[in-house]
């Protein structure tokens, strides 16, 4: 009885634990989804098509490190996708304004 | 038995360290491929894919180093993470600089395969004329000009070619327009510069040319007052005399497909250049293909 309520705490932990970093990269993901999307919207693949290669670049790596559930790997990329569809929606509307 | 045993443990020791090294990915030779590519204008004639590359690469390193200092791979402890640093401190003196991955997932070469479609589209794009003047990506780059726009050839040229129309009789006006107003251009297919480019001692017209020349034919069809001139010209490989007779020999073959096409032999004249007027140097077989080419210039009729 004893071994089996430690089973059931211990898989809710864990469960929990789970779902709480699945969350984090879920919400990373699909912020480096919008960036991106908002880089695109801005004219990045035109203006900016280096940085805008580098956002799309981490972004896929991202996804693919999720899918192998490497969850620390995944949100560096997607971090770094945020970053550099930031860069390219700075150098679109830079471009935009001179 | 026993000989074919200790045969068999010795080959298994004396492939088994080759066979690892093998199993390596050399980062640093991806590295270098594609800085190689960044020498021939990769960042300009293709610049998604080289972000993309970098990307990758930058990832790929990273991991190498994380190998190095010995890190887990899901989550660090506070005093792993000092660890792996104080690691790091030591060995900072005697860092390998090549970049050797073991890989040991298959996203590591999954990375490897994507990086290699991604260079050889690199390269692809620097060898490609995306505004189809005839001139490669990387040549226009090296030149100065948009590799994005159709560009016009170079001024030396194009200043001798005026000459040359200066010499024509007076009945017969040859304009090679070079200002055209915006709405001219789009409706004249001959305002743009047209050439087209021909294989090593031949005259045939390529497949990918003829949609082009039907526009062209069409244009003429419905254009009773426009005459064209359409002069051939080859690369450096060759007797002169052999070459003027090829060039002329190309401009001849682009009229009998006008002529095919139902426009009056009458209305374009040919002439053939052979080895001068070149667009670049010769000095590699992409740019001789340049070279080897039929242009058209208008000719219209005084009024």
């Amino acid at each position: 009885m004893l071994r089996k309520i430690f089973i059931l705490i211990f898989t809710f932990v864990g469960l929990t634990f789970a779902f709480e970093r699945n969350i984090t990269l879920s919400e990373y993901l699909e912020e480096a989804q919008k960036a991106l999307k908002i880089a695109y919207e801005n004219g990045a693949h035109v203006k900016a098509q280096y940085e805008y290669g580098k956002a799309l670049g981490y972004y896929n790596i991202a996804k693919e490190q999720a899918s192998d559930f490497q969850t620390e790997k995944a949100i560096e990329a997607a971090k770094k996708s945020i970053e550099w569809s930031l860069k390219a929606i700075e150098k679109t509307t830079a471009g935009a304004e001179r | 038995m026993k000989k074919i045993a200790l045969s068999l443990l010795t080959l298994s020791i004396i492939i088994s360290p080759s066979f690892s090294q093998t199993g390596k990915i050399n980062i640093s030779d991806l590295e270098n491929r594609l800085n190689k590519l960044k020498e021939m204008h990769a960042l300009e004639c293709s610049p998604v894919e080289v972000g993309k590359v970098e990307s990758y690469l930058e990832s790929l390193k990273h991991e190498v180093e994380k190998d190095r200092n010995g890190e887990e791979d899901i989550y660090i402890s506070p005093t792993n993470y000092l660890q792996s640093l104080d690691k790091a401190g030591k060995n900072e003196g005697k860092k390998d600089k090549s970049y050797m991955l073991q890989p040991k997932k298959k996203s590591d070469i999954d990375y490897v395969i994507v990086i290699n479609n991604l260079l050889s589209q690199i390269e692809k794009n620097i060898y490609s004329d995306k505004d189809k003047d005839g001139i490669p990506c990387y040549k226009e780059v090296e030149l100065g000009l948009n590799p994005n726009i159709p560009d016009k050839r170079e001024e030396k040229v194009i200043a001798k070619e005026e000459n040359k129309q200066q010499e024509i009789p007076n009945q017969v006006v040859e304009t090679k327009e070079n200002k055209p107003s915006q709405q001219n251009q789009e409706e004249n297919p001959l305002n743009q510069p047209v050439r087209i480019h021909f294989y090593f001692n031949r005259a045939d017209i390529k497949k990918e040319y003829l949609p082009y020349l039907n526009i062209v034919a069409k244009y003429m069809k419905t254009h009773q007052n426009v005459k064209i001139k359409i002069v051939g010209y080859t690369d450096n490989i060759g007797s002169k005399s052999y070459n003027q007779k090829l060039a002329l020999k190309r401009a001849q073959a682009v009229k009998n497909y006008l002529v095919k096409l139902g426009v009056n032999p009458s209305r374009i004249v040919i002439e053939g250049v052979g080895k001068s007027d070149y667009i670049v140097s010769n000095s590699k077989e992409l740019d001789r293909f340049t070279n080897r080419r039929a242009e058209f210039y208008i000719i219209k009729l005084s009024e």
